[in-house]
Parts: C-alpha cells; sequence; structure tokens
C-alpha cells in the first residue's frame, strides 16, 4: 500500500513539484491549499503517513503552526516537517516547539527532501515494529543511538532531538574525537544552510542534553574548524 | 584657529575702547585748553577793569622821573643799620648799577613799613672821608620826590667807618630830623646802608656821589640830579586785585621795564594727578607737551626775565614742566596817557590735569575694567560654546560611527539657539541614517524570503527534470548550470538572511570564560589547516594572559568572517596575521592582510549591512554582509570595532573592554 503524504502548500508550482517527484517514487500525495481543506480531509479519510506543511497559507499567515499544533493533538507519532521560505530562528523555534520533526527551508534541494521523508518513515515503522526489528544502535558512554528509529537516549533518558539533529550527533559520536567541520556536519544532516545554522543546532542540542545532565560537555569547540564530540 | 582664540582675538579690538578714550580725553583737554585760556582772558579782562575803576590807588610815574628805576623789595625781617648786607638776602633786590671809569656805584632798596632802606656800595680806589685837613672828600646828595610832589634833599657824608647820622637839608640844623646810617669802609670802597621815611620818596629818588678836591666837585656819578622811580610792590593794589583772581590763577602787574607792581596769587589748588608712574606716561603722551617751551620762573629780582611777553598782548602762551603745562596772557593797562602797565596772569596747567586727570582716570580705568570684563567674558562664553560644541560633535560623531545605537536625541536638543536648531537637524539626518541603515538591514532578510519561493521552484523542477529522464549531454549540460546558478543564488539568500538570524539568536549564546590568547592561536593553527596555501601568524603582543568574559562561538564566527575577508583580499603568499594586544582598559584583536587599501571614506561605513568595497566578481557570493555580522557580534560584547590602513594593507580591529580579572602570564617553563 501506498504511503499517504499530504503536502499542505499553497505554492501551486512548488507544490506539484513535489508531488510529482514523491509519486515518482512511490508515494501517494495529496495537495492541500489551506488549513481547513486539509482537516476536512483529515477527518474524512484519516490521517496521511506523513505531512509536509508550509507555514504561512493563503489567507492564514502562520496556518501552518496552526495545523502542526492540531495533528500533533490528534497523533504523536505522526512525522511532521515544515517547508518554508521562512528561515528566521523564531520560526523555526515556533515550529519545533510545536512538535514538528523538522524544519526545512524551501531551498532545499528534493533528494535532500526525500532522504528525510524515507528517514522519517523509517522511523514510524521501527518504532511501530520496536520489538521484532533487529538492534542497530551506537553506545557512547552513557549514550545510547538507536539508527533505526533515530532516538538518543542519555543515562536511560530519551532525548528529543529533531532529525537534523539526530543526524549530526551521530556524525559527532560516530567517530569521537574527530573533529567534524560545519559543512560535514551539513551533510550528514542534509542541510544547505549557513555556519551559523549549524552553531545554533549544536547550541540547541547541547541544551537538550544539558536539561537531563547538567554536566554534559561531551561537544567540544575546535575554534576555526567544527565541533567534536568528546569521550570524557 | 579655534574658536577661543578668535573670541580672544576680537576681544582685543576692545583695546580699542581705552584708545577711543585718550582720543576723546584729548580732545576734551583741547577744549578744557580753551575754556581754561577763556578763563584767563576773563580774569585779566576783569582785574583790567577794576584797575582802571581804581586807577587812583595806582601811583603813575612822575613825569619827572626818567631813565630806569629802581626797585624796592619787601624787607622780610628786621634791617640793623650796620654796613652789612646779610639781612638784605631775601629777597635779594636788584640793584642799580652806574659805573664811570674805575669808579662804580650799586644801589639797591627795600622797603618796611614806613620805612625805606637804601643799601649804597661805591667801588673806588680808597675813601675820602670828611675829615679836617682832607683837601678830598666825598659825599652822596639824596633826593626823594613825594606824591604830593615835594622834595626832599639829604646829603650823606661822615668823618670815618661808622654810624653816622644825616638830615634834610631843610632840616639841617635840627637833629630831630636826622636819620641814621651806617658807612662801613671796605677795601673796595664803601658799603653805605641807610634808613628813610619811604613817604618822601614814593615817586622818585635821586643820588649823586660827589668828590671834592679843595671844596671843588671833581667827580660826580649818579641820576645827575633827576629822579629815579622808586618802584615796590603795592599791597593796596593787590587788595584791589584779589577778589577778582581765581583759584589756580597768578596775576602780576608790571611796568613797562618789567618791574614787578604786584602781584595776586589765587587760592593754591593741591589736587595733583596721581603719581602712578603709568598715568603719568599715558598723561605725557595724551597731552603731548614736547613741542612747547620749557617754563622758566616769571622773574628774577622782581623784574620779567623775558620782557618780550609783554609784547604779546592777549595771546595765549603754554610752556611745559615735565608733564605739567603752564598758560601766560598779558593785557595792558593804560592807566594814563603817558605810562603803560600790563597785567601778567599765569595758570599752572594742575586745574586742566586735575579736571581732565580725574575724567581720565575714571574713563581709563572703566574701559579697562570693561575690556577684563568683557574679554573675559568672551572668552567664558567661547568656552562654553565649544564645549556645547565639542559635546554635539563629539555625540554625533559616536552615532555616526553607530558605537551606539541611535536613541534619536542629541544634546542641545531642546535649546533654542542656533545650535539647538543645528542639533535638531543633526537628530533628523541621523534618524533618517539609522530608518536608512534599519532598511537595508530587514531588506536582506525581505529580500531572501521572497527569493527562495521562486528558487524551490526552480530548484525542485530541475530535480524533476534530472529524475528518471534520459537526458543527452547538452541538456545534462544546461541543467547542471542550472542546478549551479541555483546553488549560488541559494547561498547568496542564506547569506542575506544569516545576518537577521544571528541577531534573533544573539541573545542565545551562553557566556564563557576563555583564555584569549589560547584560543587565537588554537584558531591560527585551524586556520592554517583550512587555507594551507595562505600563511597564518598569530602574534602576542600582551604580556599577559587575557582572560575575558565572552560569547566564543560568536567572536570565532566574527574572527572567521575577517579571515574570510583578509584571504579574499591578502596578496598571494603574503601572511595574514592575528593580533593580540592590550593596555589597561581593553583587549584588542587585529586581523592584517597585505594587499589593498580600503577608501578611507568607508573606514566606518564599511562596516554597514550591504556595504562591500570589493571590485572584482569571484565565485562565491559577496553581499556586504560578513562584515556587518562581525559588527553585530563585537556589539553584543560590548566593543568596538574599526578598519584602517596600514603596513601596506588593511587591519580590522575589534576592541573589548576587561571584562574579568587580568592574571598574571602563564610561564612557558
Amino acid at each position: 500500500m501506498k504511503r499517504q503524504i499530504a503536502l499542505v502548500e499553497d505554492e501551486a508550482a512548488i507544490a506539484a513539484n513535489y508531488k510529482a517527484a514523491f509519486e515518482r517514487l512511490g508515494f501517494n500525495v495529496n495537495i492541500y491549499t489551506t488549513r481547513a481543506q486539509a482537516l476536512d480531509e483529515f477527518a474524512s479519510k484519516g490521517l496521511p503517513d506523513l505531512a509536509i506543511i508550509d507555514v504561512g497559507l493563503a489567507d492564514e499567515y502562520e496556518g501552518g503552526f496552526d495545523l502542526c499544533r492540531q495533528l500533533r493533538e490528534q497523533s504523536a507519532t505522526l512525522p511532521i516537517i515544515f517547508l518554508t521560505a521562512r528561515d528566521s530562528e523564531l520560526d523555526e523555534v515556533s515550529g519545533l516547539r510545536l512538535g514538528a520533526d523538522d524544519y526545512l527551508t524551501k531551498d532545499i534541494s528534493l533528494p535532500q527532501m526525500v532522504a528525510r521523508v524515507k528517514a522519517l518513515l523509517r522511523r514510524v515503522d521501527a518504532l511501530n515494529n520496536q520489538i521484532n526489528s533487529p538492534s542497530d544502535s551506537l553506545t557512547r558512554g552513557p549514550m545510547l543511538i538507536d539508527n533505526l528509529t533515530m532516538t538518543i537516549s542519555w543515562q536511560g533518558q530519551p532525548v528529543e532531538l529533531t532529525l537534523t539533529e539526530f543526524w549530526i550527533v551521530h556524525a559527532l559520536a560516530k567517530y569521537p574525537g574527530q573533529v567534524k567541520s560545519r559543512q560535514q556536519l551539513m551533510d550528514a544532516a542534509n542541510v544547505v544552510q549557513d555556519d551559523n545554522t549549524i552553531t545554533t543546532h549544536i547550541k540547541r542540542i547541547r541544551q537538550k542534553f544539558k536539561s537531563l545532565d547538567q554536566s554534559f560537555d561531551h561537544i567540544r569547540t575546535a575554534y576555526g574548524m567544527g565541533y567534536r564530540w568528546s569521550a570524557e | 584657529m579655534k574658536l577661543k582664540k578668535q573670541l580672544l582675538f576680537i576681544s582685543i579690538l576692545m583695546l580699542g575702547l581705552p584708545w577711543a578714550g585718550c582720543q576723546s580725553m584729548q580732545e576734551i583737554t583741547q577744549v578744557l585748553a580753551r575754556s581754561q585760556e577763556n578763563l584767563l582772558e576773563n580774569t585779566l579782562s576783569a582785574a583790567s577793569l577794576v584797575l582802571s575803576n581804581q586807577n587812583d590807588a595806582i601811583t603813575p610815574r612822575h613825569h619827572n622821573t626818567l631813565g630806569p628805576a629802581i626797585y624796592a623789595v619787601p624787607a622780610q625781617d628786621q634791617i640793623q643799620l650796620d654796613g652789612y648786607q646779610n639781612d638784605w638776602q631775601q629777597p635779594t633786590p636788584p640793584f642799580y648799577k652806574l659805573e664811570q671809569g674805575q669808579r662804580q656805584l650799586n644801589i639797591a632798596a627795600q622797603y618796611r613799613g614806613e620805612h625805606l632802606y637804601l643799601w649804597i656800595t661805591t667801588s673806588t680806589d680808597q675813601n675820602r672821608f670828611d675829615r679836617p685837613g682832607h683837601s678830598e672828600r666825598e659825599q652822596f646828595k639824596l633826593k626823594g620826590l613825594s606824591n604830593q610832589q615835594q622834595i626832599s634833599e639829604y646829603t650823606l657824608s661822615t668823618a670815618g667807618s661808622g654810624l653816622f647820622y644825616f638830615s634834610s637839608s631843610a632840616n639841617s640844623q635840627n637833629p630831630r630830623y636826622s636819620h641814621l646810617g651806617f658807612w662801613r669802609e671796605v677795601a673796595q670802597g664803601a658799603q653805605i646802608e641807610i634808613k628813610l621815611p619811604l613817604n618822601q620818596f614814593n615817586r622818585g629818588l635821586s643820588l649823586d656821589w660827589q668828590i671834592y678836591q679843595d671844596n671843588k666837585q671833581v667827580f660826580s656819578l649818579g641820576t645827575q640830579n633827576t629822579f629815579r622811580p622808586l618802584l615796590h610792590q603795592d599791597n593796596k593794589i593787590t587788595q584791589i586785585l584779589a577778589p577778582v583772581i581765581q583759584q589756580g590763577i597768578e596775576v602780576y602787574l608790571v611796568d613797562q621795564q618789567g618791574w614787578l607792581l604786584s602781584q595776586v596769587t589765587g587760592k593754591r589748588i593741591k589736587n595733583d594727578i596721581p603719581g602712578f608712574w603709568l598715568m603719568e606716561k599715558i598723561y605725557a603722551w595724551l597731552l603731548d607737551t614736547s613741542a612747547l617751551p620749557e617754563w622758566r620762573p616769571l622773574f628774577e629780582r622782581s623784574q620779567l626775565v623775558y620782557p618780550q611777553f609783554i609784547s604779546q598782548f592777549q595771546q595765549a602762551t603754554w610752556f611745559r614742566e615735565g608733564y605739567r603745562s603752564h598758560l601766560l596772557m598779558v593785557q595792558p593797562l593804560q592807566l594814563d596817557p603817558t605810562t603803560t602797565h600790563y597785567l601778567v596772569a599765569t595758570q599752572r596747567g594742575e586745574v586742566l590735569i586735575r579736571l581732565a586727570g580725574s575724567a581720565f582716570n575714571r574713563l581709563f580705568f572703566i574701559s579697562l575694567l570693561a575690556f577684563i570684563f568683557t574679554a573675559g567674558g568672551l572668552f567664558a562664553y567661547a568656552s562654553w560654546l565649544t564645549w556645547r560644541i565639542n559635546k554635539l560633535s563629539a555625540s554625533a560623531l559616536q552615532q555616526l560611527q553607530q558605537e551606539a545605537e541611535f536613541t534619536g536625541e542629541l544634546p542641545l536638543n531642546l535649546s533654542q539657539d542656533e545650535l539647538g536648531s543645528l542639533s535638531r537637524s543633526f537628530s533628523q539626518l541621523l534618524a533618517l541614517k539609522q530608518q536608512q541603515t534599519d532598511y537595508l538591514s530587514s531588506l536582506a532578510a525581505k529580500l531572501s524570503h521572497e527569493i527562495r519561493t521562486p528558487l524551490a521552484v526552480i530548484r525542485s523542477s530541475i530535480d524533476n527534470l534530472t529524475q528518471g529522464q534520459n537526458l543527452d549531454e547538452e541538456q545534462i549540460t544546461y541543467i547542471q548550470r542550472a542546478t549551479n546558478g541555483c546553488t549560488r543564488l541559494s547561498q547568496m539568500i542564506t547569506a542575506m538572511s544569516e545576518a537577521k538570524r544571528l541577531e534573533q539568536s544573539l541573545n542565545d549564546f551562553e557566556l564563557d570564560t576563555v583564555t584569549i590568547n589560547d584560543m587565537l592561536q588554537e584558531l591560527t593553527s585551524a586556520y592554517q589547516h583550512t587555507w594551507p596555501s595562505q600563511a597564518f601568524v598569530f602574534v602576542d603582543k600582551t604580556k599577559r594572559q587575557i582572560t575575558a568574559e565572552i560569547y566564543p562561538e560568536l567572536l570565532v564566527q566574527a574572527l572567521d568572517k575577517l579571515i574570510d575577508n583578509a584571504i579574499d583580499f591578502a596578496e598571494e603568499k603574503s601572511e595574514i596575521e592575528l593580533i593580540l594586544s592590550d593596555n589597561e582598559l581593553d583587549w584588542q584583536i587585529e586581523v592584517y592582510n597585505q594587499g589593498n587599501s580600503i577608501p578611507e571614506s568607508m573606514a566606518r561605513t564599511i562596516f554597514d549591512s550591504l556595504v562591500s568595497v570589493r571590485a572584482t566578481q569571484s565565485d562565491k557570493a559577496h553581499l556586504g554582509l560578513g562584515l556587518f555580522i562581525v559588527s553585530m557580534i563585537v556589539k553584543h560584547h560590548k566593543g568596538t570595532f574599526s578598519a584602517k590602513n596600514t603596513r601596506q594593507g588593511v587591519a580590522f580591529s575589534l576592541n573589548f573592554a576587561h571584562f574579568s580579572r587580568l592574571i598574571p602570564k602563564r610561564s612557558d617553563k
């Protein structure tokens, strides 16, 4: 059965292009231009397997945020990706706080988008079939990285990371001590953004770990080069 | 020239005030001089009138008197008839001198009360006393003419040196009318001192020295039996003139020969100009008496020294005595058809000096005081003005340099004067600039947002085009070019929004205590590793470890931008220096590269949003936002930034205050 992707986008050309791309990969894509239209459809036909939402929708300046909140209320596991032209820090923080799994700007390439969609769907599958799946994990001290579910736990407690953040932590922790440049981290996280975005992601990742363990200091800055995972 | 100096120079013009005062005083002095002349002239006229009305009091010369006069001075002391002149010293009477061959006859006269004293000296080979048995004898025939035209006649002779008596010829037998004299024989002749009733000689005096041999007159020297006028000062005239003589004025009545007949001195003016040397110098200059003839006493032995004065009728003559001046005027006085007298009046310049001097003193000191106050006031005003202008200038400059966000207010904004107006104009200008800066700051983010959607359309279209299609080589080439274009465009819009995103996330960064020396050392190595073709040098000019509380991620990001910038502008194979220096107040990081200099006019604006000085194009997108981000980060650290051309290159400096305590530099041992 084809996976259902809901694309809530008021820009017809973009919606059509993404629809074509995903359908070529075997997905079934439904395009909605307004929040109300999308909610009506979800109410009658059920929730999709993944939702890609634009923040600004037709006459609603932040309709995407409202839709995300409403969808998260209906399902805690539905993968939600924001795809927007807005790249401000505030919008990104708002989107992620509402429970989105990722926040992407529209200049992302289709392959990068597809990689995320596939990864998120894999994570849903893995979460649904956790008991039966073979383990693919990585342990770094008190940190356990589950590559299938794309989840990380610290001292046994789950760390709420977005997909981009997971990929960054994974890239750093895979080879402890090795400095990863910002470009390398961007490649690993399938994003094309500026250096400051990586800095911001690192900052958020540290905050999330520190909320569980105040003494967390394993992501070290290599001035002028990038970051590295310190086992100490 | 600074404003203070300008106003100080202008205040010097105030010295024109005392100068004008001096000029004015010169005018006043001249006017006062004319007034003084008028006053003196009027005094003379009044005196002349008074005397003319009471001409009875003045004894005119008798028509029988001829030739030079014999002048009697008032005796100050009681005169002893002793043949010595020691009691005739003051005032020295003028001598009436006669000479014939080797023989001389001198006559001097004094009067005291009702008495006339004569001092007769002879100069001859020997004395010829009237002694029996001597064939030669000498005698003096003395005649007097009284006011009543009566003639008194006396013969003076004696048998030897000493007191002797003589009497009027009319009473020669009556000893009661005898008069006393003293005949003293001296080496050169005789000194005879006699006392006579003054009233018998009021009009004239005749004296003949006669030598007889065998009762025959062989020698005679004297007035030759003619009367000479006997002149002396007349107290009656003095009393008549006194009421009309004003303060400071002296009036003399003289006859045609210049003999002093009366003198009246008005009350003397005590006040004089202050003795301050500067003032005296100024007066001397002001009054300028150098061209005047020098003042000398008018009378010598009761006779005018310069008889020509009396020919200068009604003509004011000025004399100088130091810085003082004297005024002299003469007026003839015709008391009878034959006799002309003259009134000579003088007035010392003190009157003028006193009047002018006190006015001048006041004017001089007032104008000097005015100058001091005005100069002081102008200086204080200039200082205040300069202070205000400097304050406004410094504030405006600070706002222009963006070291502080423009709050919309400058000093003097509320002032109602021109500086207040200037300040308000500056405020408007700065507000406009701030608006423009803000607009440029937001423009990049807005553009980024607007371009991102069409870019997404293009990019997704290209991605679709390349997926699952058999493309020939030409199509692949074009698609590749379009993709590259999109990538550059994407980088561009990402860069455009970077500043905005950084601004939004600035407060999320955490402060950390970092040793700057170590951090820069580490960074230099990292940069060397990243750009192996370029040489990086860390120059540590500090003498201690700089430990500061900073936002390390942000500061490194700022340095990344500066290094990125330096690499683009550095000359090939040249060194890029990271220089750390410090002083008591702050520490500084400099990124220096050799290469093209930046225009001086852009030294500050180069840190503004969307400002770039790049002349060449490269593959990288350069929108002039890198240094803007640097400025944003440095401001977040409350530091300052600058760019300058130095050592054939450019140095970007970041200055930070010492936030934390300084610790001694770690030893290398």
